[in-house]
């Protein structure tokens, strides 16, 4: 494919960025100064991610349907991958829907506004919590409480928008076709992982694609989701209402967790 | 700290205990276990989120507990049951699975420490009824008492003194 070929040789030098911690590539584009005064995020990968928080703040509903594969590394070395399908549904401000179905869990998650349930069928349990009125709280409370969410990074960014916030290097690597859409591919570095960025080019700067590799795992495992986005989703009361099944029992958060 | 603690499928236990892949293992077991979620391999699983890697690598900075303290017990009578007590400080991002309620493992009965608040994704392998008290109902398993809780995203079965 001609693209892909056209921007190889930056494929590369981005590559050497990455492994120098960007040191060499920032100074090379930027004003002559200090090494601590480089810049981790190039501008133009910067700029990428500016236009896509920009777009996704100014989307008042949309859903994304969603593929996504996980790694675990067994104790003997094996690495076995869990798949996932996701579909998720957004309303500006305060309501959402996630429903998941994958190879380690069933979920539907459900916050209203002002109350956040999540129920596993397998188990016939639900519970329900009180909780802030707003999304971008929302997501705080759900990372404090170790809920694993899909897109969990996509709507962070479009709420508080510091998912770069411990990157030491970050790039546009180059062009990608994501699902016959042209993309921007933007890697990035931190110390415990390394992520990487398909943002739809254009105008509708939607991120299509993410890859996170977690480092210093034996195995360096996977997470990667491909994101399907409907931006005119249909939604009703009943969406964003949680509805207990008749054969499940409400359950309390376990209590006495002192590790927060 | 928390503690954690799950009881292994014979089936995943024989994957490990044998050294070598024994894949069929976990054929067997997904085979007889509920439909749904898959049953405990305890293994390391991938980062799924980088707000979420930012979170750990906020606390562990801040609090410097990156502190993991793994103990094993192997209790082989007739059958293999593999306990594993993980004292995991980092909180939320370690491998975590549900195992449906009812699952009959088909081991033998296992004591272990129960420390009030240590959590399990099952209960112990036999030996479990249901009490209510207060209006609260529990598994009375050997002595100990387990309510039933969501933590992150699982159902778990918490270590109570009702």
């Amino acid at each position: 494919m001609t693209t892909h070929t056209r921007f190889r040789p930056l494929a590369l030098a981005m590559s050497s960025a990455l492994l120098l911690g960007f040191s060499t590539l920032a100074a090379a584009q930027e004003a002559p100064r200090g090494p601590a005064a480089a810049p981790a995020v190039t501008p133009r990968a910067q700029a990428v991610l500016d236009r896509m928080t920009t777009y996704l703040r100014s989307l008042q509903a949309f859903s994304i349907s969603a593929d996504s594969s996980r790694d675990e590394v067994l104790a003997e070395g094996y690495k076995l991958q869990h798949n996932e399908h996701s579909e998720l549904t957004v309303q500006r401000p305060n309501k959402l829907r996630a429903e998941l179905q994958g190879d380690l869990r069933t979920r539907t998650i459900v916050y209203d506004g002002e109350k956040l349930s999540m129920y596993s069928p397998d188990d016939a349990a639900y519970v329900r919590v009180a909780t802030v009125s707003n999304l971008a709280d929302l997501i705080g409370s759900l990372l404090d409480a170790g809920v694993e969410m899909p897109m969990i990074d996509v709507l962070y960014q479009g709420a508080v928008g510091n998912l770069t916030q411990n990157v030491s290097g970050g790039a546009v690597v180059g062009e990608s076709v994501i699902d016959g859409v042209a993309c921007d591919h933007l890697a990035f570095r931190q110390s415990n992982v390394d992520w990487q960025l398909w943002v739809q080019k254009g105008e509708q700067a939607l991120p299509r694609k993410i890859v996170i590799t977690t480092r210093f795992e034996v195995g360096d495992p996977q997470y990667q989701v491909t994101m399907h986005w409907n931006l005119k989703p249909k939604v009703s009361d009943a969406t964003f209402k949680f509805t207990a099944p008749a054969n499940a029992s409400e359950v309390s958060l376990m209590a006495g967790d002192t590790s927060k | 700290m928390t503690t954690k603690a799950s009881f292994r499928t014979p089936g995943l236990a024989a994957l490990v205990i044998a050294g070598s892949l024994a894949l069929a293992g976990m054929d067997a077991s997904a085979a007889s276990g509920p439909s749904g979620a898959r049953p405990a391999a305890n293994g390391r699983m991938a980062q799924s989120s980088v707000a979420g890697a930012n979170r750990s690598a906020n606390r562990n900075n801040n609090v410097n507990r990156n502190t993991n303290i793994n103990r094993n017990n192997n209790v082989n009578i007739d059958r293999d049951v593999d306990i594993d007590v993980d004292v995991d400080h980092r909180y939320g991002w370690g491998p975590r699975y549900p195992v449906a309620a009812g699952v009959v493992i088909g081991a033998v009965a296992v004591t272990h420490a129960a420390v009030v608040g240590s959590y399990y994704y099952s209960l112990p392998p036999s030996g479990c009824t249901t009490v209510i008290k207060n209006g609260i109902s529990y598994y009375y398993c050997g002595s100990v008492y387990y309510q039933r809780s969501w933590y992150g995203n699982d159902v778990v079965y918490v270590v109570v003194n009702p």
